[in-house]
């Protein structure tokens, strides 16, 4: 009810600006026009640049996709279809979904191979592309004469204007409301984890890859409908969608501040409207637009020295953000409706092991090199259900190594890991039907891209040779499919060889798994708050879709309201709550490492590795944290598996400890065994003639030589 | 078939020498970015104004009266210039954005308002007064700076510890296309759109006889790539193998770590921007100088453009990549530009950048630094 209330007075709204509008000067009602077209676009491309991190600057590309797209939907339309007596509008619609796609398909073109690139790479990709589409629409003519109608470096002539100011705002207005949605939910929170830390992200089971191409495709279909619009109220000519189109919508966002709808939408307006309400001014003055555009450049420099976040930074203004800025001052607990739950111990009991249970962690001369050096060699860890058990070893001795190999950061160079029973690293070759999928996957692809390099080679003999000979011709059809046949052929005879077919899942799938980590220097989400980096680890266990959050569906709410809850109810249990809406860069180290401990258990892992989860707490905190530690392996039903140097916590907690010296495990056993062990003892404090712990080929560095007793 | 081997190397030949000023501009925009780790987009209009530097003082002085004069003297001029407006820029816009805003950082916006003034109150004195043009001009812009220059000084001390810089990339991306577009409007509105060509000089035509091959160079082109080259040569020699360059190397490693062994961060930076700003005019002034192209003031877009996507090629942050890229770019352009796919010209740059990313993603000669965790 409360939606369908909300609904009627936008469409109330809308018509009433309708009204005005239509009353305004046709100068006035183009300008209007223009900051809805600019909105769509400014606010679609946040979803990338803002939300995800990401740096795409070739929007204008996707734009242009929809904008032909649409153009030749309505200008077909209007001709084919007139008798029928559709009338515009309708096809308007048609027009923006199609265009909305294709342009959508573009992007995942572009974004699935381009988004493994980082920062600037990507940037200069999208930038590209942006370029390519613009010369392709120039050349309409020479791509097949049927697109003559697109009108080349011309323009496309005689689209219907369509734009009309319901149809344009009311379609900004609900790609302000769906991406506010995404915003808030913890779809937008994973999106927005990518932008503050990517491997942190891939620990807490975010598939990044997954996350950057939807924002791209999202963000490249809303570009889309915007082109479509803009088609119906402007002229659409290939030099239109530039780069300057492009860069003038990353000026709009990052003015506004990146990540803020609102300051997206605000500045897409302002930067579109301002210069329009400042030509009476300009010509009373006589200036040229030359020197308006050298003050506009003039503030964008300013506004960066000055607000390099933006207008608005991430923030939103909001409702409940007017309440707190100006309204009494309200306790946050109070502000969510709810107060905080009271931790309630849950089993308390382990379950006893079963005879023949698999082995929580099994790895098997596990191994990884560096070039010549072995970081970690011939590891074999066996956990059982419900252990506690320690890893130390002297600094360097490959601890954080072994760690990343066992969440899959890096790829063992032998030996395998598995988790429960099930393979999840290690050489394993891919069963025979995948196997074969890749290779031919790889051999057509070597044919395509020869067959195109084999038609540019023979193409650009042309004018070198006589077309009027028939020799001639035979030596283009032979270039071409020389070319192409020998670079299948030679694509045939490497691919089996190139990829190393190994197991090989991701760090966000041994978090499905249910491996979830902390790391050794902090890797908190630092911009976003306490609860949100808490939600971000329940993600992974999530039920809901991108669309269930673009939408707000009755399920995503529910979702979201259990999450929210255990996140909260872990938040109590680690005394956090009081500031679960600080920001987690604001937080004292302590808190930010146990933190991390209430991410990673937020997701529910069976396994727990903690990265010296005590490292710059005093000696109260510590003792606190030990408790902590080993009532959340009873509560939770976990196996820990902790790197720590302080040995009172590990001595104390551990039930069995690892020691790892030069990445090979030289000892095993209980607390009291450990400290006992002479190779330990050597380890640490060094003592020569100890041949089978300095490894021969590798010179054992200058620290320890200082170190030896005389 | 000597014909098609003909024109097979009079392409090559046209594509090197393309290449060799792309080359030129792309290295101002590795070096940067190597140092700073952002793109400069304004680099591109510094080869603009560069370019008509070097018109305006040879027309200007009548340089055009001696060819050593119009040659050596106009190329040592822009360069200079351009060096002198490379760092201008950097400390007006970048160090502010990098450092945060101090009192050391008034003087260039103090002198940048001054100019302005000149520029617009300058005439107003000279219909009051007795100086002429250039004498108001002067009078007006050291007054005004001798005015500001305490205030802003006053004033941005008071700002800066309030203000945090930035280490958003995003946004000395923004300034830099700030600056693009102030340089670019600017040289709309003193240097006029129409296009200019520098005073013609008469080259000699080289004929090369290779058997039946017969190729037609101008020696003012072989001039113009001979030049190139020792630049080049010039700077890989200042950055390989001199204090100074190890001292750009250690800064564009890591800059704090090499601030903290005693490298004047600031100063190593302002410096990379004098050799990039001044090979960007040097490439300007010989593209349209000894290449006798006629040039309008947008002409740096495209071009910086282009370099830009050279230095990506080749790998940003690594010179002899950039020197690469720009070659093959040059190379590929000549050919398509020849060959039946002409009108795709533009495209081809972007197709084959695209294409070597995929397979190489930092590049054909950078390195992938994976993040350690």
């Amino acid at each position: 009810m409360k939606r369908l209330f909300w609904l009627a007075i936008a469409i109330a709204l809308l018509f009433a600006g309708n009204l005005v509008n239509n009353n305004l000067k046709d100068y006035w009602q183009d300008v209007i026009q223009q900051c809805g077209i600019a909105v769509i676009l400014a606010v679609s491309l946040n979803i990338v640049n803002g939300l995800t991190g990401q740096f795409a600057i070739g929007h204008a590309g996707f734009m242009a996709v929809g904008a032909y797209t649409g153009a030749s939907i309505t200008y077909f339309a209007a001709a084919k279809f007139a008798h029928v007596g559709i009338p515009g509008p309708a096809w308007m619609l048609v027009a923006m979904v199609a265009g909305g796609l294709l342009a959508a398909i573009f992007g995942y073109i572009v974004g699935v191979p381009s988004l493994r690139l980082r920062g600037d790479y990507l940037a200069i990709v999208t930038l590209g592309f942006g370029e390519i589409i613009k010369v392709m629409l120039e050349n309409t003519h020479d791509i097949s004469p049927a697109l003559d109608y697109m009108g080349g470096a011309t323009g496309f002539q005689n689209v219907p204007s369509l734009s009309k100011f319901p149809l344009l705002w009311g379609m900004a207005v609900l790609l302000i409301i769906l991406v506010r949605n995404l915003k808030f939910s913890s779809h937008g929170l994973a999106f927005m984890s990518v932008r503050e830390d990517e491997i942190a992200a891939d620990a807490m089971g975010v598939h990044t890859t997954r996350i950057k191409v939807s924002a791209f495709v999202l963000s490249a279909f809303f570009a889309g409908v915007g082109g479509v619009l803009y088609a119906h109220a402007k002229l659409i000519k290939p030099d239109v969608f530039g780069f300057t189109l492009s860069m003038s919508y990353v000026v709009m966002i990052v003015l506004g501040g990146t990540g803020s709808i609102t300051g997206a939408t605000m500045a897409a307006i302002v930067l579109t409207a301002l210069p329009e309400a400042l030509k009476p001014v300009r010509d009373k003055i006589h200036f040229t637009d030359e020197y308006l555009q050298v003050i506009y450049a003039l503030i964008l420099v300013l506004m960066m020295i000055l607000r390099p976040a933006g207008v608005f930074g991430t923030g939103e203004l909001s409702f409940a953000w007017l309440r707190r800025r100006f309204g009494r001052p309200k306790n946050s607990a109070i502000e969510t409706g709810e107060a905080p739950p009271e931790f309630t111990h849950t089993a308390g009991e382990r379950k006893p092991l079963e005879p023949g249970e698999p082995l929580v962690l099994d790895t098997v001369h596990l191994t990884r090199r560096f070039g010549g050096l072995t970081a970690v060699g011939d590891v074999n860890l066996q956990l059982q259900r419900g252990e506690l058990v320690g890893l130390i070893g002297p600094n360097g001795a490959g601890k954080t190594t072994l760690f990343n190999l066992l969440t899959g950061v890096y790829e063992p160079s032998e030996g395998t890991l598995a988790f429960c029973g099930s393979p999840l690293a290690g050489e394993r070759p891919l069963p025979p039907n995948r196997r074969w999928l890749r290779l031919t996957g790889d051999v057509l692809l070597a044919a395509f891209g020869g067959w195109i390099i084999g038609i540019i080679l023979s193409t650009s003999v042309v004018p070198f040779i006589d077309p009027n000979k028939p020799e001639s011709l035979h030596l283009q059809l032979g270039i071409k499919w020389a070319v192409t046949i020998l670079i299948t052929l030679w694509a045939i005879v490497l691919a089996p060889r190139r990829r190393r077919y190994l197991a090989g899942y991701k760090p966000y799938q041994f978090a499905q798994r249910g491996i979830s980590r902390t790391f050794q220097n902090i890797r908190l989400f630092g911009e976003l708050t306490v609860l949100e980096n808490v939600r971000i680890g329940t993600y992974l266990r999530r039920r809901t879709n991108l669309f269930d959050a673009l939408f707000q569906t009755g399920r995503l709410k529910r979702e979201e309201a259990e999450n929210i809850a255990k996140a909260r109810e872990l938040l109590s249990r680690f005394n956090l709550l009081k500031v679960e809406n600080e920001q987690a860069k604001n937080l004292p180290y302590g808190d930010q490492r146990r933190l991390e401990i209430v991410r990673a258990l937020a997701t529910g892992p069976r396994l727990l590795l903690l990265d010296e989860p005590a490292a710059g707490m005093n000696p109260q905190e510590k003792v606190s944290l030990m408790g902590l530690i080993r009532e959340v392996r009873d509560d939770f039903g976990l196996t820990i598996l902790l790197i720590e140097h302080d040995m009172k916590l590990v001595m104390g907690i551990c039930e069995r400890i690892y020691v790892l010296d030069y990445g090979r495990i030289i000892a095993e056993g209980t607390p009291g065994e450990i400290r006992n062990n002479p190779k330990v003892i050597a380890a640490y404090l060094g003592e020569e003639e100890t041949e089978e712990i300095v490894q021969p080929e590798m010179p054992s560095p200058p620290i320890r030589t200082q170190l030896q007793p005389e | 078939m000597t014909e098609a081997f003909q024109i097979f190397l009079q392409q090559l030949i046209n594509g090197i020498q393309t290449g060799s000023i792309y080359a030129l501009i792309a290295i101002g925009y590795t070096m940067v970015y190597g140092v700073l780790k952002f793109i400069n987009f304004a680099h591109g209009d510094v080869y603009m104004v560069g370019a008509y530097i070097g018109f305006f003082t040879i027309t200007g002085l009548l340089l055009h009266a001696n060819p050593l004069m119009q040659n050596i003297g106009g190329l040592l001029l822009c360069m200079s210039g351009c060096a002198l407006l490379g760092v201008f820029i950097e400390r007006l816009a970048y160090r502010p954005l990098r450092n945060g805003l101090s009192a050391s950082d008034a003087w260039p916006w103090a002198l940048f308002t001054a100019l302005y003034l000149g520029l617009f109150v300058g005439p107003k004195v000279e219909e009051h007064s007795q100086f002429n043009g250039v004498g108001a001009f002067l009078v007006v812009t050291a007054v005004s700076f001798a005015a500001l220059w305490p205030l802003l000084r006053v004033f941005f001390r008071a700002l800066g510890t309030r203000l945090k810089p930035s280490k958003n990339r995003l946004t000395a991306l923004i300034t830099a296309i700030g600056i693009s577009l102030l340089l670019e409007n600017q040289g709309q509105a003193s240097f006029t759109p129409t296009p200019r060509q520098y005073p013609s000089q008469s080259f000699k035509a080289i004929n090369l006889h290779m058997g039946a091959v017969q190729l037609n160079v101008s020696s003012g082109r072989i001039i113009e790539l001979v030049a190139a080259i020792l630049l080049t040569v010039l700077l890989v020699y200042i950055v390989r193998f001199t204090r100074t360059g190890r001292a750009i190397r250690a800064v564009s490693f890591d800059p704090e770590a090499a601030a903290l062994m005693g490298i004047p961060t600031d100063r190593v930076i302002a410096l990379t921007f004098i050799i990039g700003s001044s090979l960007a005019g040097a490439a300007g002034f010989l593209n349209h100088n000894l290449g006798q192209i006629p040039f309008k003031p947008d002409v740096g877009i495209q071009l910086g453009l282009k370099a830009f996507v050279a230095a990506v090629l080749g790998g940003i942050g690594s010179i002899e990549g950039a020197v690469l890229g720009a070659l093959l770019m040059g190379l590929a352009e000549s050919y398509v530009g020849g060959s039946a796919l002409t009108s795709y010209k533009g495209a081809i740059a972007f197709v084959i950048l695209i294409a070597v990313l995929l397979f190489r993603p930092a590049g054909l000669l950078g390195r992938y630094v994976t993040e350690k965790v």
